[in-house]
């Protein structure tokens, strides 16, 4: 990650390091940490390709803060966590659960998001997405928020 | 329509198709004796998820129920051919005739 870069971008990157942590050597219930990428990216969920499809990290909207206490350039931003897993009749809520566990338990742990000027950086939902009749995948969508200051 | 004559028809069809190469022959098997039968699979595909989207398989078969009179969720298909497996997840179209079901291969 080079200084220059946005914040907002450098927020992505913060993200996907902490989210790269998730191994199930490191005590989580999945590898979902195993492939995280900060660009768009579409998986076929057939047979060649590893259990655990990429997790995305997108940072999405930003906007002024509402917080009327704040410093005045101060601005906020969301971010969307797509994590996907294959799964079948038997699994999916299960691992779509664990998905959720260890995502929550990632992001509250502290990260580097000082040096990058972005504060209360915090997960502020996780959703199961329906899965359609016959998918052999499960996806879980995860919405939180930061407070930066831009450079 | 009698059930008789709608199962003839379904019957010469499935036949066409299989001389075809449009239909496949299959072992049906939920757990009792597996059953030898005629299928016509249709392969399609899905996306979930917005960002990240996962492209996945919907897959579709069909049965004669001269052949397989009560398919169960959760049953397996057995393509003869090239052993592709699938389990059967939801029915969605059931006549006299042929059931028709989603299939699963997660």
């Amino acid at each position: 990650m080079a200084s220059s870069d946005p914040v907002t971008w450098q927020l992505a990157l913060v993200i996907q390091a902490q989210l790269q942590t998730v191994l199930s050597a490191s005590g989580f219930y999945t590898d979902i940490g195993t492939t995280v990428v900060v660009e768009d990216v579409q998986t076929s969920s057939d047979d060649s390709i590893p259990d655990f499809l990429p997790v995305v990290v997108h940072v999405d909207k930003t906007q002024r803060t509402t917080d009327p206490t704040a410093n005045k350039r101060q601005r906020s931003v969301e971010f969307i966590i797509g994590a996907g897993v294959r799964a079948n009749l038997d699994n999916a809520m299960l691992l779509a659960h664990q998905i959720i566990a260890d995502i929550e338990k990632v992001m509250d742990r502290q990260a580097p998001y000082a040096p990058i000027n972005v504060r209360s950086a915090k997960l502020l939902s996780c959703e199961i997405i329906k899965r359609p009749e016959g998918m052999n995948a499960i996806v879980v969508q995860c919405t939180g928020t930061a407070n930066y200051l831009p450079s | 329509m009698s059930n008789a004559g709608l199962s003839s028809i379904d019957a010469r069809v499935m036949a066409s198709m299989l001389r075809a190469g449009l239909a496949d022959a299959a072992v049906y098997s939920d757990g009792v004796s597996p059953v030898n039968c005629s299928v016509m699979i249709e392969r399609d595909t899905q996306i979930i998820g917005e960002s990240g989207q996962v492209v996945g398989q919907k897959t579709s078969v069909v049965f004669l129920r001269a052949e397989v009179p009560k398919p169960k969720q959760r049953a397996t298909v057995t393509v003869t051919a090239n052993g592709e497996q699938w389990t059967l997840e939801s029915k969605f179209f059931e006549d006299e005739s042929i059931s028709q079901w989603i299939l699963n291969r997660g």
